[in-house]
């Protein structure tokens, strides 16, 4: 009888440590990642995947005014000898954070060995104030598609 | 009846064996609405407003936009012109995007086309090129561009945008 009251009192005791792991954000801006820098007052830059931390760096964050508008420049910067296929997308924020709705899509460039590519944009209404920059490998439906079939192909053999 | 029965199981085996995950049994899936995959070297709404949003990047950084302030001059954007080698591009939905992100930024009075009374007009353009390789590779250039002129005819500004689409080699295996 008491062995299965210490059980009961195990169990209960696991769920509630399980509970307390979830992390809650519901009061955060962001989990704080190796892959997410926010250093930039005005700026957010995520690098899409690990792979790409210390290999690609997002650097020499601008954020200025332009008339009524607010303008950015960014730079991408390759760390290594590789050449890499990627693509960005830049969302602009206003001050209370929410994102302004002019769409927008990522936008695929190439960084070959150790090179360092601009890009700019332009806050589309007067409210744009910051912006949430993502670099990241290429991704859509045919690529991941392409991806399982290579996995499944593999797996076969 | 035996005969039948193998034939039905032997289909069943083969659909199994299907790798072609895309959307499960239907085949469609909903995309990404900012992804810009493609099955041709042809423009598809992505990209149109990857076009839009970079061309008016190009415009509204420019120093005589900045110029206007809150002066919001009336502006037209006139017809765009289909220079490419493909009929059926949907240019008025290329057109919509441009004037819904102009429009966005509150820094003009977007007159109709037929407007007689304005201060600026900006004509489009959309052009391509196109190369075939021996293997069936394909490599296309189109560009989009703006050039704004006063009434009196005098131009004032010009901005541009290129997007390059390469398709491989034809794999027959």
């Amino acid at each position: 009888m008491n062995r299965k009251y210490l059980f009961y009192i195990l169990l209960m005791g696991s769920m509630i440590n399980l509970t307390a792991c979830v992390t809650k954000g519901a009061n955060m801006s962001r989990l704080a990642q190796r892959t997410i820098d926010d250093t930039h007052p005005r700026a957010t830059l995520i690098l899409g995947s690990t792979e790409l931390v210390n290999k690609v760096l997002i650097t020499n964050v601008k954020v200025v005014q332009a008339g009524l508008l607010s303008r950015a420049g960014i730079d991408v910067q390759n760390l290594t000898d590789n050449r890499y296929n990627l693509e960005y997308k830049i969302v602009w924020r206003d001050k209370q954070g929410f994102p302004i709705y002019v769409s927008n899509v990522w936008h695929r460039f190439v960084l070959t060995p150790r090179k360092i590519k601009s890009f700019q944009s332009t806050g589309k209404t007067e409210e744009a104030y910051s912006i949430q920059f993502t670099v990241r490998f290429p991704d859509d439906l045919y690529i991941e598609s392409d991806k399982r079939a290579k996995e499944a192909d593999d797996s076969w053999f | 009846m035996k005969k039948y029965l193998l034939l039905t199981a032997g289909i069943v085996l083969l659909a199994a064996c299907s790798k072609d995950q895309l959307g499960g049994q239907s085949r469609v899936s909903i995309l990404d609405e900012s992804s810009r995959a493609h099955l041709q070297a042809e423009l598809t709404m992505a990209d149109y407003t990857a076009f839009a949003e970079k061309v008016t990047n190009k415009m509204l950084a420019s120093k005589l936009v900045q110029s206007w302030g809150r002066k919001r001059p009336r502006l037209v954007v006139g017809r765009m012109r289909n220079n490419t080698d493909n009929e059926s591009i949907r240019i008025q939905d290329v057109y919509d995007r441009i004037t819904e992100t102009i429009l966005a930024s509150g820094l003009v009075r977007l007159l109709d086309k037929s407007a007689t009374a304005f201060d600026y007009v900006v004509n489009t353009e959309l052009s391509s090129t196109r190369q075939y390789g021996p293997g069936g590779e394909e490599l296309a250039y189109f560009k989009l561009e703006f050039k704004m002129f006063k009434l009196d005819g005098e131009m004032v500004g010009q901005w541009s945008d290129v997007l390059p689409l390469g398709k491989a080699k034809r794999n027959f295996l």
